[in-house]
C-alpha cells in the first residue's frame, strides 16, 4: 500500500486517540461523551476540545410511556435528536437522525418494553471529522449507561476513500473536505484491532476477519466461535467505560 | 377468528386481505419462499417505468418519471447570479424535494416529513459527486455571471424506492433542460431574450445565440433493494418498506461505476454476498434505465 503523509504525521491506517466518559450529565438517565483526538489530558477533555478533536456528548431518556403516532405501538421505539454545535438544523441534521435511528433501532431488544419511546439526544461539541462515527459511538456509550436492553454494542469508524484508490482511517475535516472530496462512510467502514495476540480485520459490511498482521493476508472468517455473526466495525479500543 | 395456529392452513380461517393486514410478515414470508412478490414480480425485478420529458411546459427543464405507482415530477429553473469567490467560473445547482401530503397518507399538511430532507440531502450528495453536470458549463461571464439551476422535485405518489424515482426524474430533467437565450444590456446586466421580440432592442450581441443543452457525462442511476433474511428484493414498495425495514441504495454511473452505497441501519446486516448481489442487480438496472431515458430523449427530439 503507497505511503502517505498525513497533515498530522499519521499513517494512513491509524486512528487518532480516543476517549469516552460515561455518567456525565446527573439529570439524564444515561450519558457518554466520545472524543476522538488529541485529548492531552483530562482537562482538556473537559474543555472544548483542541483543534484536532471530534466530540459528540450523547443523552438518553427513557423509556418513557407511549409512542408516536406513526409508530408501531407492540414495539418500543427510539427517537433521536441531533443538535449540531452552531446553526439551525437543517436536511444534513436529518439525515443524520434519521441513520443514527435505524442503526439504534437495529441494536436494541425492542420487544422487551413496548408502547415505549427512548429519546436520545446527540450534541456535537466539535467537529473535526468523522462525526458521526464519533455520534454512534457515544449513543452507544450512552444507551449502555441508561440500563437500555440491547443485544450488542454498535460501533463505528469512518474512512475516506481517495480518489486514488486509497484507504485512510479516521480523517479529520481537512482531510475530508480538502484532499480527499466527500467521505464515503457507508461504503467502507473497517478496521483492525488485536484480540487474544491475534489479529482481526472489521468491515461494516462483513462479518470479521482474522488476517496476519505481517502479510496481511486473510487467514479466515472470525465470528468468536459461533457467538457473534454480525459484522462490527469500530475501534475495538472502546475504553473502560469506568463504573 | 380465533388465533392461527402456527403449522395450521390460516386461509381457511381468514381473508387475505386481513391477513396480509394482521401478520403482514408472515404474509410475505409466504410468498418469498415461493421466490415471488404479493404483486407477482419475481424478487429481482423492478417495476414498470415510465417517463416523460417537458412536463412542465413553464420550465427550462423537466420531467415526470414513474416507477410503478411512485410518481416524481421534476422542474429546473435557471436564473442568473454572480458567482462565488473562490469558484468565478463554475455555476450553481440547488436541489430541493418535496413531499405533499397528496403523495401519501402519512404525510400530513403542516407536519414536515422525515424522508424528506434526508432524500433530499441524498439527492444532491449524488448529482454533486456522480459528476453528471460540469459546473463551469453554467458560467456566463466569468467572475460576473453565472447560472443557477433550482431543481424542485415534487413527489406525487409516494409508493416505496422514492430515492430511485426523484433520481430517475432529476437526470431526465437534466437531459432535458435548454438553457435559455441570455444577453447583456447597457448596465453589464444580463437580461433573458423573450422568445417573441426578435427585433427587440439588443444593444450586444445574445451571449449564447441558441438555446442549447448540457453537456452530461456519466449519468448516475439507482436502485434500492430490501433486505430480509436471506432475500433481496428489488425497488421496493411502500407496504415492504414498512414491514421489512433495511433498505440499500445503490448509485452506479452508465459506465457502471460505484457512485453511492447506502445502508442506513437497519436490523438485517450486509454482508459481501449481499452487497454484491445488490450491486449486481443495480447493473442490470442501469441498462433498463438508460435504454427508456434514451428513448424518452430521442422521442422529444423528433417533434
Amino acid at each position: 500500500m503507497m505511503e502517505i503523509d498525513r497533515a498530522d504525521g499519521r499513517t494512513p491506517n491509524q486512528l487518532r486517540p480516543l476517549a469516552c466518559s460515561r455518567n456525565i450529565l446527573h439529570r439524564a438517565h444515561g450519558s457518554a461523551s466520545w472524543s476522538q483526538g488529541n485529548s492531552l489530558s483530562f482537562f482538556w477533555f473537559w474543555s472544548h476540545g483542541s483543534a484536532g478533536d471530534t466530540k459528540v456528548l450523547a443523552a438518553v431518556y427513557g423509556p418513557k410511556a407511549g409512542t408516536k403516532k406513526n409508530e408501531n405501538p407492540e414495539k418500543a421505539c427510539i427517537e433521536v435528536i441531533w443538535k449540531p454545535k452552531t446553526g439551525q438544523i437543517g436536511k444534513l441534521e436529518k439525515e443524520y437522525e434519521m441513520i443514527l435511528k435505524r442503526t439504534l433501532q437495529s441494536i436494541c431488544i425492542l420487544t422487551i418494553n413496548p408502547n415505549t419511546t427512548t429519546s436520545v439526544i446527540v450534541q456535537v461539541v466539535h467537529d473535526d471529522g468523522a462525526l458521526l462515527t464519533c455520534a454512534i459511538n457515544a449513543a452507544c456509550a450512552a444507551l449502555v449507561d441508561a440500563g437500555i436492553p440491547i443485544k450488542h454494542l454498535a460501533v463505528a469508524i469512518c474512512c475516506c476513500l481517495a480518489e486514488d484508490g486509497y484507504v485512510i482511517l479516521d480523517p479529520t475535516k481537512l482531510e475530508e473536505q480538502l484532499r480527499f472530496g466527500k467521505v464515503n462512510k457507508d461504503l467502507c467502514n473497517t478496521n483492525v484491532f488485536e484480540h487474544s495476540g491475534k489479529f482481526y480485520s472489521i468491515a461494516e459490511n462483513q462479518i470479521a476477519q482474522e488476517i496476519d498482521i505481517i502479510s496481511r493476508e486473510t487467514l479466515g472468517n472470525w465470528d468468536v466461535n459461533g457467538a457473534w455473526k454480525r459484522p462490527f466495525s469500530s475501534h475495538p479500543k472502546v475504553l473502560d467505560l469506568q463504573t | 377468528m380465533g388465533l392461527p395456529n402456527v403449522s395450521g392452513d390460516l386461509s381457511a380461517e381468514m381473508e387475505v386481505d386481513a391477513f396480509r393486514r394482521l401478520f403482514p410478515l408472515r404474509f410475505y414470508e409466504r410468498h418469498l419462499s415461493e421466490s415471488i412478490r404479493p404483486d407477482a414480480r419475481p424478487l429481482g425485478r423492478a417495476r414498470d417505468t415510465t417517463l416523460a420529458l417537458g412536463a412542465v411546459a413553464s420550465a427550462d427543464g423537466s420531467a415526470l418519471a414513474k416507477i410503478g405507482s411512485t410518481t416524481m415530477l421534476a422542474a429546473i429553473k435557471m436564473e442568473v447570479m454572480s458567482p462565488s469567490t473562490d469558484s468565478p467560473d463554475e455555476g450553481c445547482i440547488a436541489i430541493d424535494f418535496h413531499m405533499p401530503p397528496i403523495c401519501s397518507p402519512i404525510v400530513r399538511p403542516g407536519r414536515p416529513v422525515e424522508a424528506a430532507p434526508v432524500v433530499s440531502k441524498q439527492l444532491s450528495d449524488t448529482i454533486l459527486s456522480s459528476g453528471m453536470i460540469n459546473l463551469k458549463e453554467l458560467s456566463l461571464v466569468s467572475g460576473k455571471a453565472a447560472w443557477m439551476a433550482y431543481l424542485d422535485i415534487y413527489c406525487l405518489d409516494a409508493d416505496g424506492a422514492l430515492f430511485d424515482a426523484a433520481l430517475l426524474s432529476a437526470v431526465a430533467a437534466f437531459s432535458h433542460l435548454q438553457i435559455p437565450i441570455v444577453s447583456l444590456n447597457d448596465d453589464g446586466k444580463i437580461v433573458v431574450v423573450s422568445e417573441e421580440g426578435e427585433g427587440g432592442k439588443l444593444d450586444k450581441e445574445p451571449v449564447n445565440k441558441e438555446k442549447r443543452k448540457l453537456t452530461l457525462r456519466s449519468l448516475p442511476f439507482s436502485l434500492t433493494c430490501i433486505l430480509h433474511k436471506n432475500y433481496i428484493l428489488a425497488d421496493p414498495t411502500a407496504e415492504e418498506e414498512s414491514i421489512m425495514e433495511t433498505l440499500v441504495t445503490v448509485v452506479l454511473d452508465s459506465s457502471s461505476r460505484l457512485v453511492s452505497f447506502y445502508k442506513p441501519g437497519g436490523p438485517v446486516l450486509a454482508y459481501t454476498s449481499a452487497v454484491q448481489d445488490c450491486v449486481a442487480l443495480t447493473r442490470q438496472r442501469v441498462k433498463e434505465l438508460k435504454k427508456i431515458l434514451d428513448e424518452a430523449v430521442s422521442g422529444m427530439e423528433i417533434d
